[in-house]
């Protein structure tokens, strides 16, 4: 794998060096200093790759690396941008892009968009996050999908049953599991894994009032019937959960799965890379499909990392940005960089039989084309992909309070949800 | 020449002058760090902010959106119901100790290091290893079930009625050896003659302790007060670390609210205004304490005019 990813690195190294001198002015030298959170393990490995590449490629590499919370790293931008010190570019996602572009510091990539052809192989759910305003002001790293279901092999082949397809079938599944004396849900509750498994409910029931409510936050579609029968149908599964969910870690109720003490684990694809790492196997520890849909088909919920470009005046860091752009939408890249992030290229032109890719992974790129041509794929709510952090807070708020609180309906659920976001409007 | 009589002039003035100059350095950042940025916070709190700060007027709609959240709500309640918990309690635990302390115990150095002790720890790390103890899955239900006891139930920390006071405990253990540290600082300077009188009265230990000792040292109650009071309204990694706030928002304090508006949802108009209303419980608090000891002073001033 390694030996690979090296003759990958010289491949786009050469690939990219012809490029820039097609594109650049020959007088500047390209230079950048990238803002981001991944200071640790897989993650800050696979960015290592990314300035390995723009120096084989002939440019200057700078990083910051801003370890925790996102909201670091949002606070240090905040007070670089205002001190007039705005850096070239800051790892960033979803409705932060626009309200960054909103305020007019955000870089125009359109020149090198339209030179290499963004627009045609970035996954268009994307399209509309990475260009706010018609214009490219970020370039997607990769696509991360969120409604994966794990499933334990063991429990399911001790107990003869199928992977449930539904939500019914889900909740047959379940009250057999809980008859068997197992933890059918393991779950770690907090506000962004309870919305986590909310956005699978929601989609997997109905995908129109996932889009209308999640991605638009229409009031209407929050208070709806459907949105009733979502938080019944979370209601059930707190009940297949176990006492412990609250102050227990993601990576806590993924053991569970795969050590086969709980039948199903709803999370997104870093899973994988995890449990991968952990030592865990696919299709022997457990098994990955889509979380259950009662409208057949393929679904798909994505989450994706991207790089916002902002304003410069050096024209090396003009230069720079535009060589960062094309590095990290290179397929070269976006292959190296998700073998160790455990997602999937944001390209889907993108072969993954090669580079080291696990069949979750695969199955992954399979089934966001096959949500691309059937009309299904959407963003999710609960990663920061579709609306406002004012009214992404708030959703999840009213579902975390719910999850923890058996007192309260799902029709008083329904309807406080709507009246938190009608709040911030 | 100058006169000698000019020279000792001179001096007497820069001597007078001299503690005022120690103390300008300290009072100029006073001025601008507490009430400058106040000030300022107050005033983006009615401002237009949302992402960046944006100094134009908007209004007090934030303040209004601020209350119509549930979660502000309960944190702000929490802030009240915590805070007088923790400081009664942690008063309580460390007021005991310092008196059982005061008995000529053996090896008292020992017990005095070990008490004080938890307030050397970080409440990241001692969240945490809360946590561990209260959780159902790592701590003492696990423990009792393990040791045979399977119908042994202990889930404060899962429940949402009862969360709140595992945060409070959490915040005694961890407070209630300084308290005892000052405290027993003050009995041992309380005049054993006092003691002595009493005794030859007949008082009983516990009403001596009661009756004379403790009312000598209230002073002393007053600054632990104050002390436990403002750990209380910054309280933030405490819970974080310990229950994240949950279960749902049930042990949410105001500055975890405060910190995700600015930093997370990029509401700063909104988080202003949510510290200038933890502004407004210090106020709640302060302000009747203020006036009353100056009512008392100037009762004493009275009764010695």
């Amino acid at each position: 794998m390694k030996a690979t990813s090296k003759t990958q690195l010289r491949a786009t190294c050469a690939a990219i060096a012809a490029l820039g001198i097609g594109v650049s002015v020959a007088q500047a030298e390209p230079k950048t200093n990238m803002m981001h959170q991944w200071a640790q393990g897989s993650e800050a490995a696979a960015i290592a790759l990314l300035g390995e590449m723009y120096e084989a490629a002939g440019g200057i590499w700078e990083q910051t690396a801003i370890s925790g919370h996102t909201s670091n790293t949002l606070a240090k931008l905040r007070s670089d941008v205002v001190a007039g010190n705005a850096p070239a570019a800051v790892q960033l996602k979803g409705p932060e892009i626009a309200e960054w572009n909103a305020t007019g510091a955000t870089a125009n990539l359109d020149e090198t968009a339209a030179a290499q052809g963004w627009d045609d192989v970035v996954a268009p759910e994307l399209l509309t996050v990475m260009k706010p305003t018609g214009s490219w002001v970020a370039a997607p790293m990769n696509i991360h999908r969120v409604n994966w279901m794990y499933s334990s092999k063991a429990i399911l082949d001790d107990l003869g049953i199928d992977v449930p397809k539904t939500w019914a079938e889900f909740n047959a599944a379940c009250d057999k599991i809980q008859a068997a004396g197992k933890i059918c849900i393991a779950h770690g509750a907090a506000d962004w894994s309870d919305s986590t498994t909310f956005d699978s409910v929601v989609y997997g029931m109905d995908q129109e009032l996932y889009r209308k409510a999640f991605q638009e936050a229409d009031l209407d579609a929050l208070r709806s019937d459907g949105m009733v029968a979502a938080f019944a149908q979370l209601r059930k599964m707190v009940g297949y959960m176990d006492d412990g969910i609250n102050g227990r870690s993601w990576e806590q109720s993924m053991t569970m799965t795969m050590t086969g003490e709980a039948a199903f684990f709803l999370m997104g694809d870093w899973t994988v890379a995890s449990a991968n790492m952990a030592g865990f196997k696919e299709d022997v520890d457990y098994v990955c499909t889509q979380s259950p849909v009662d409208w057949g088909g393929n679904g798909f919920i994505l989450n994706s990392d991207s790089v916002v470009f902002f304003k410069q005046n050096d024209p090396d860091y003009v230069e720079g940005q535009k060589l960062l752009a094309e590095i990290i939408m290179s397929p070269e890249f976006q292959v190296t960089f998700n073998v160790a992030k455990g997602s999937i290229p944001a390209r889907t032109d993108v072969d993954l039989s090669e580079g080291g890719f696990t069949k979750c992974q695969q199955k992954g790129l399979e089934d966001l084309k096959a949500s691309v041509s059937e009309g299904t794929l959407v963003r999710s709510m609960a990663h920061n992909m579709t609306v406002l952090q004012k009214y992404r807070g708030a959703m999840m708020e009213v579902i975390t309070e719910f999850v923890a609180d058996d007192s309260i309906s799902p029709e008083e659920a329904a309807n406080q949800l709507a009246d938190a976001v009608e709040l911030q409007m | 020449m100058q006169s000698p009589n000019n020279n000792s002039t001179g001096s007497r003035k820069w001597s007078d002058l001299t503690p005022q100059m120690v103390l300008a350095p300290t009072v100029i950042a006073a001025l601008i760090w507490v009430i400058g940025f106040s000030l300022w916070t107050l005033w983006i709190s009615v401002s237009n902010s949302t992402l960046l700060p944006d100094m134009t007027y908007h209004g007090f709609e934030h303040y209004a959106k601020l209350w119509g959240s549930k979660r502000w709500t309960v944190a702000y309640q929490n802030l009240f119901i915590f805070g007088s918990l923790y400081v009664i309690g942690t008063l309580v635990v460390g007021t005991v100790l310092a008196v059982l302390i005061d008995q000529r115990v053996r090896f008292e150095g020992i017990w005095r290091t070990i008490y004080l002790y938890p307030l050397a720890i970080s409440f990241i790390v001692t969240g945490t290893v809360w946590r561990w103890i209260f959780h159902p899955n790592t701590g003492v239900e696990l423990a009792l079930h393990d040791m045979g006891w399977l119908a042994a139930k202990f889930d404060w920390i899962t429940d949402r009625d009862l969360a709140l006071y595992v945060v409070v405990i959490t915040g005694i253990w961890h407070a209630s050896g300084f308290a005892m540290a000052l405290i027993l600082a003050g009995l041992r300077s309380v005049d054993g003659d006092l003691v002595k009188a009493a005794q030859i009265d007949g008082a009983s230990m516990p009403r001596i302790y009661r009756k004379v000792v403790l009312p000598t040292i209230w002073p002393i109650f007053v600054a632990v007060t104050v002390v436990l009071l403002q750990f209380a309204i910054k309280t933030y990694d405490l819970v974080v670390a310990l229950t994240q706030g949950g279960p749902g928002v049930a042990t949410t304090v105001p500055a975890i609210v405060v910190y995700d508006l600015m930093f997370q949802r990029g509401q700063i108009a909104q988080g202003a205004a949510a510290a200038v209303m933890i502004l407004v419980a210090l106020a709640l608090v302060l302000i009747p304490y203020a006036v009353w000891t100056g009512w008392q002073k100037r009762k004493e001033g009275a009764r010695h005019g």
